[in-house]
Order: C-alpha cells, then structure tokens, then sequence
C-alpha cells in the first residue's frame, strides 16, 4: 500500500458513483446527462438534515457513516489494476467479504434507530438476508481462491490469464454475484427499503446528507461488487489489446449495468422465497462449488 | 418520495374530510419545522374548512405518530421485555405488536383516499382494515360509467342508438384506462421498475381519449394502443408475475359468492357475473366474458390485462358500428362491478347507486391475516378497491 492509495480509493468513490449514475440512465433507457446527476446530488446535499421526533439519535446519525465505511472499505479490497491494487492485503478476498458483512448492522441501525414498524421491518429484513446470503458469498470466494493458492485478489487475477473463474467455476459465480447484489441491496434485492411496500423502509426518515452518504453507499457497494466479482470471476485486467485498467473498468461497468438491468427487469424478489432458496439451494450448491474447485485446482492447477 | 421530512410544503384543499385529520395531522408532524401549509382550490372532496380540520392538530415539525412497539427515544418510555403480554403468535411467542398505516393520502398500494391499517406481529400481518376517507358513495374513478349509469336510469328518457355507442366506446375506454393504470400500479408495488414506466408511458393516449370522451368533443376511439396491447399481452401468462402472485390471496368460487364480490373480483374466481352479458348494444358486438378460475392475485391481475385488451376493441368496433341497440336496463357494467344509475338520488339529484356492501374490502381484510408483509400488501392491492364509502 502507498501513500496515494487512499486518495485514489477516494477517487474511485466518487468517480466511480458518478459514472454509476451514467450506467444507470442509460439502462432506463435515458440520455446521461452529468449535469443533471450533479445537480440532484447537490439539492440532496442542499436539503436539511431533519430528524423524526421519536429517534434513537446516536445509532440515527452514526448508521450512514457506517455504511459509507464498509462501502469504500469493500471497494478498497478491489485490485483495479497491475499498478492500482487497492490495499492488496494477503486475505484481501475475505476481508472483501468481512467489510461487507458491516453493512448488515448499518442497515439494522438506520431501521431500529428510527422507530417506526415500517423501517425496523426493513432492518430486520436485511438481517435475515445477509444471515443467509454472506455464507455463499465467503464460500464462492473461498472457491475462487482455492486454484491461485492464494486469498490475495491480485493473485487470483493472475492465475485467470488463461481462463477465467466464470468458465473454469460456474456454479461459484451463479452463486456469487446475485448475494453480492443483495449485500448491495439493489433491485430486485431492495428489501430493506422497498419504497412501494416499506415506504423507504430502513432509509425513509433519511434526509439531506444523511441520504446523499446512503445514495453514495449505495453506489460505493455497487462497484464494489461488480469489480470485486470481475477480478475474481472475469480474470480482472487481463485481455488483449486494451491497457489493464481500462479492461478492469470495461468489466466492471459491465457488470454493474447487468446489475442495473436485472433490477429494471426483474420485480422484487420475495423475503420468503428468496431466504428459501437460500437456506436450501444457495448454501449446498456453494458446498459443491468448493468442491468442484477443489477438483478442478487439483486437476489443471498444480 | 418516501417520507414527509423531505417535502418543502404540505399543499391542501379547502375542505377536508374529518376522516383524514388522523393522516394529515401525522404528515404534518413530519414535516420539516419550517414546512408551510398551503391550501388550494380543486374537486369538491366533501368535509370541512381545512382551517377547522388543522386548528385541532399539532404544528408541523412536531415528531412522529406514537404507537405500540416503539423503542427507547428522546421522551419516550422504554418498554421492559417482561412486560410483554397478549395473545401468541403463530409461531408461539408473545409479541409485542405494531401499527401502521397505509394511505390516504399518498396514493401506493391502494389509490388515494382509501386507508389501510395494518396490525404487525413482527413483518407478519395479524389484522388489516380498509376505510375509505372521502364521503363519496360512487367510484370517483369512473366518471364516463357513471355518466352512462345517470343517462339510462332517467325514466322516460331514451338515448339514440348513435350515443348508445359513444357512451359504451367512452365506458370501454376507460376501463382499459382503469385496468391499465391499476396494473402500472401494481407493478409499482412489486417494485417492477420497467413494466411501471412502460405501462405509465402507454396509456398516455386513454387519458386523453377519456377526456375527449367526457368532453363529448368527436372523440375517435382509444387512440394509438399498440405498445399498450403489446405490454398487456406480455402480461397474461408472464413468469415474472406469476412469481410474486401466483397463490397469493386465493379466493375459491364459492367464497367469492358467500362474499358477495362482483365484477372483475368475481370473475377471476370463476363466477360469470358482467350486466355486459344482458346488454343487447354490447351482445351486438360479439361480447364475450372474461374469467378465470384460480381466484388468486395471478388471476385477478391476468384478467384486468384481458379485459383492457378485449375493452380496446369494443370501443373501437363500437365507433365503427357508429349506433347500436338502445336497451332499458339502467345497469352498466363499471371497471370494478355494475353500477345502477337513478335520477332519485338522496336530495333529488342524480346518483349513482351501487349495490350494497364493500364485499371487495371485507374479502381482502380477511385473506392478508397471516401473510408477510409485502405479500399482504399485494394481495389488498391485487382487489382494485375503489376509494369511495361503498363498492364492489
């Protein structure tokens, strides 16, 4: 790590959520327009921050800082490029998932801190999403480490220059990259604030910056994911002829757009049905994928 | 917008209706300190002057409605664990319950002016009721179904066969509009982004063709529907509905009768009711009822989809006929049930009258008990209740 690493993560956030937004409007099917995503994010950090009558005021005003952490903290996790690996820890992939796992109580914070039934249900949905979904997600990467040897993210993209996780791990990436979007609670995962049944659900009594820092979270976790998923699953930044970082971006915005498409196409996914699967499927099928991989570092890795 | 905090001002109309001080009152409260109260002149919706309403409620800024289950805040007693009592719920523990409401005021799960109350075992639904908070006893949705209603059931005056036909392409037109609009709706509630737009964006023409109908301006017929018909037949039988809805809220044919449910409601239960189907200018269109079997969600959403469809048609085809049989019945069949209309209303004016009881309210009061949340939510919105005192 060296000493323009955090102000390139920073740079990432928030050139990263910014691009977001452009990835965005054109899967709505609109022109990006930068100025009309600066402009609404300046009236969100223009309006005031009110706070409801009846709120637990420490866990009120500490929740959206937490979740911005673990938001850059998972993206910081993310190896962009042979010169920009993020902090490019030797567990990095775990602590990718570890980091992660700091959203859940961010979130049951927001929910719990307002006092309402609507938004302690929207916390408390997110609780019972992420008990069931951070599993697959630490054993898909487990799965994805095993052929590299390694939990370092940039060693894991190595070992994919010939062939990518996706093709050699299937059920791992079928696995990994729809618990990640539900760690970033996007549709059809937005549980926890589902705005048509929860009215804002854990988010709703959120104004002003407190709901600029959970919209830039959110956006944060949405490139943590794709680019986390790219480099464990798509080889990262190897490809031909473009540079490194450009095939990792390339990737990423990829990925995120797939994200963002599945969302406008797909309604929200039932709590029941989706802790179902979960429990029954997603969790097994992660068990076999690390068995597979296993069989498959044995056979073509070593 | 999510929550009143974030609003720059509470707009109003003259007169409020008692039945919804409760809901004002509550988003008056969270409104920023500084929020202004505006009123406006619009619809009569009945009620008081609002000056009145608000003079009993408390200023804006002023925090949030309490209810049972809060936890610990500023001014707020904390309440002790062992002091938990009541009936077990249906996974044996004692919890403690909470309220919350939906509506009236913002129109979501049901359109504005109904309320849903809804009492909460965890996410679990123990006990919902429907209320209506306007003091209208006709559908207010419907304005050309009530027209028609009013115009047959004036004793002793006939209409012509060529506004026969106009009344029944304008009726037609707006219950594709209503089925339409209440599925772009449901969608919303599923949070089903692309179909919301896309149905919001499509009948973008029935509006207009439904105000040039109420007009009586030359009004020629439903107007460009293609991208409406094409998105309404990708919902009949769509895996993607079916998923959330399929199960949900089942209403068997028999109880749908012990109930009392009529039109769309009805049918998708199996039950063939539609005044449609004794009406002469529509049997001279070929009318065909439309009905469903399971009585679910599904059913109820599939079938408002085939209706909108087949409704296109009819009042195209009407137009075309240009004048159709004159009947005596004062029935018509509205985008929620039959509609009887009367030139003896309460006063003396005009009225619409439609058959007694709120069968579609009580049936999805009953069927949400025991549901998850956002099930429950679909499953009351899947009735299409209309907003006024009495409906089908």
């Amino acid at each position: 790590m060296s000493w323009w690493s955090l102000p390139g993560i920073a740079a990432v956030v928030a050139g990263g959520a910014f691009g977001l937004a452009m990835v965005e409007a054109l899967v709505a099917g609109r022109r990006p327009s930068p100025r009309l995503a600066l402009r609404r994010a300046g009236a969100l950090l223009g309006q005031p921050v009110t706070r409801p009558w009846a709120v637990d005021r420490w866990l009120y005003h500490l929740a959206p800082p937490l979740l911005l952490s673990s938001a850059v903290l998972a993206l910081a996790m993310v190896p962009w490029a042979p010169g920009f690996r993020g902090l490019d820890f030797n567990t990095g992939a775990i602590l990718f998932s570890a980091s992660l796992a700091y959203v859940t109580p961010a979130i049951l914070m927001a929910g719990w801190s307002s006092g309402q039934p609507l938004s302690v249900i929207g916390g408390f949905r997110f609780l019972a999403l992420m008990l069931a979904y951070e599993m697959p997600i630490v054993m898909a990467v487990t799965a994805a480490a095993a052929p590299a040897g390694s939990l370092r993210p940039t060693y894991i993209v190595e070992v994919q220059a010939a062939v990518p996780m996706a093709i050699s791990q299937p059920l791992a990436f079928a696995l990994f990259l729809p618990a990640v979007m539900a760690v970033a609670f996007i549709r059809p995962f937005d549980l926890p604030q589902a705005d048509s049944e929860l009215e804002g659900g854990a988010f709703a009594h959120y104004g002003g910056a407190h709901a600029a820092i959970v919209a830039l979270a959110q956006k944060a976790l949405i490139l943590a994911a794709a680019g986390m998923t790219a480099a464990l699953f798509l080889a990262g930044w190897h490809g031909p002829w473009l540079p490194g970082w450009l095939w990792m971006a390339v990737k990423t915005a990829g990925l995120a757009g797939l994200m963002l498409w599945a969302g406008r196409r797909l309604p929200r996914l039932d709590i029941a049905a989706l802790l179902s699967f979960a429990w029954k499927c997603a969790i097994p099928g992660a068990i076999l994928a690390i068995a597979w991989s296993g069989l498959v570092t044995l056979l073509f890795y070593r | 917008m999510a929550d009143p905090g974030q609003a720059d001002a509470l707009v109003l109309p003259e007169r409020l209706p008692r039945a919804l001080a409760p809901a004002v009152g509550e988003a008056r409260l969270r409104l920023p300190r500084h929020g202004p109260v505006r009123t406006m002149t619009g619809p009569d919706v009945g009620g008081e002057p609002v000056a009145e309403v608000l003079g009993e409620l408390p200023a804006p800024g002023g925090g949030v409605r309490d209810h049972r289950g809060s936890q610990g805040g500023d001014g707020h007693e904390d309440h002790d664990m062992m002091a938990v009592t009541g009936e077990p719920s249906a996974d044996g523990l004692i919890m403690e319950s909470a309220e919350a409401v939906a509506g009236p005021l913002a129109a979501g799960v049901l359109p504005t002016g109904i309320a849903l109350g809804i009492e909460l075992d965890g996410d679990v639904v123990c006990r919902a009721s429907v209320s209506s908070a306007l003091e209208l006893d006709a559908d207010p949705l419907s304005p050309s179904a009530n027209r028609w209603a009013v115009e047959r059931g004036a004793a002793g005056s006939p209409q012509s066969a060529e506004l026969i036909a106009r009344r029944l392409a304008a009726v037609e037109t707006e219950r594709a509009l209503s089925h339409s609009a209440w599925l772009a709706r449901f969608t919303r509630l599923l949070g089903w982004p692309q179909a919301t737009e896309r149905l919001e964006g499509a009948i973008a023409p029935l509006v207009a063709a439904q105000r040039r109908f109420l007009e009586d301006s030359d009004p020629d017929g439903p107007g460009d529907c293609e991208e409406l018909e094409a998105l309404l037949g990708s919902l009949i039988g769509s895996r993607r509905l079916a998923r959330r809805t399929e199960g949900l809220a089942a209403v068997g044919r028999r109880r749908a009768h012990e109930a009392g449910l009529r039109g769309p409601n009805a049918r998708a239960a199996g039950i063939e009711t539609d005044s449609r189907l004794a009406d002469p200018a529509y049997l001279a269109l070929d009318f065909a009822i439309v009905t469903r079997a399971a009585g679910d969600a599904r059913a109820r959403a599939e079938l408002r989809a085939e209706e909108a469809l087949a409704s296109l048609a009819l009042a195209r085809a009407a137009l075309q006929a240009g004048a159709l049989p004159v009947d005596a019945s004062s029935e018509v069949e509205g985008p929620r049930g039959a509609l009887t209309g009367s030139t003896a209303g309460p006063d003396g004016s005009p009225a619409v009258l439609i058959r007694g009881g709120t069968p579609s309210r009580r049936t999805a009061e009953a069927a949400v008990a025991g549901l998850e949340l956002g099930r429950a939510l679909a499953a009351v919105a899947s009735f299409d209740i209309a907003p006024g005192r009495s409906g089908p």
